[in-house]
């Protein structure tokens, strides 16, 4: 292992375990309470979070830059491409088999395809607001 | 995207320098002058202009189209 190797696991390091610990505090919460203690994952959340940013404040150089914001708009933009190619296919199937009377619109359903539609809405209006 | 070649580790091996001399200069990671180095990621625009500035050349002196 070279010396930038060596320096490159150190920097490495440091943004796994940012991330981690952001990852670790959603596992928490949503773990926390499903078993019936909500207080005790949003505690739990909270504490993470809090050591997360710990962790980017006494970090001495930046821990993302440029190179992670590519990453991060080309990962957003195929997670939508894919989204959307699936929903163009599943809500409009639903619908049908729903006008068929094979498919009832559930709670978890409607939420679904309410919050897919929101975030296409306000895709939509920050292409919109940025393209001005 | 196809990645422009460049000779940013043969430049920084000639100074003497380690990747962390240009990421700290540069306010950039580590892992990203590693990535432009491996070819793996083309620079911004900003950043390569940046890059020619901290090694006193032109940016057509670092990288090239394959």
């Amino acid at each position: 292992m070279t010396e930038d190797d060596t320096l490159l696991c150190s920097e490495s390091t440091t943004r796994k375990i940012y991330i981690g610990l952001w990852l670790l505090g959603a596992a928490a919460l949503g773990t926390a309470t499903a078993l019936g203690n909500p207080l005790i994952g949003a505690a739990a959340y909270g504490i993470s979070v809090l050591a997360a940013i710990g962790v980017w404040y006494s970090y001495p150089g930046p821990m993302f830059d440029e190179r992670d914001t590519q990453i991060h708009d080309k990962a957003s933009g195929h997670t939508l491409t894919i989204v959307g190619y699936a929903s163009a296919v599943i809500f409009p199937s639903l619908t049908a088999l729903y006008g068929l009377g094979y498919f009832e619109w559930g709670p978890m359903t409607t939420a679904v395809a309410l919050t897919v539609a929101a975030i296409y809405v306000l895709y939509g209006a920050i292409s919109f607001a940025l393209e001005a | 995207m196809k990645t422009v070649k460049n000779n940013l580790k043969q430049l920084r091996k000639k100074k003497d320098l380690s990747q962390k001399d240009p990421a700290e200069e540069l306010e950039v990671t580590r892992q990203t002058i590693n990535s432009i180095e491996r070819e793996r990621y083309n620079p911004s625009l900003d950043l390569a202009f940046d890059l020619a500035e901290f090694f006193d050349c032109s940016v057509e002196e670092i990288f090239e189209r394959d």
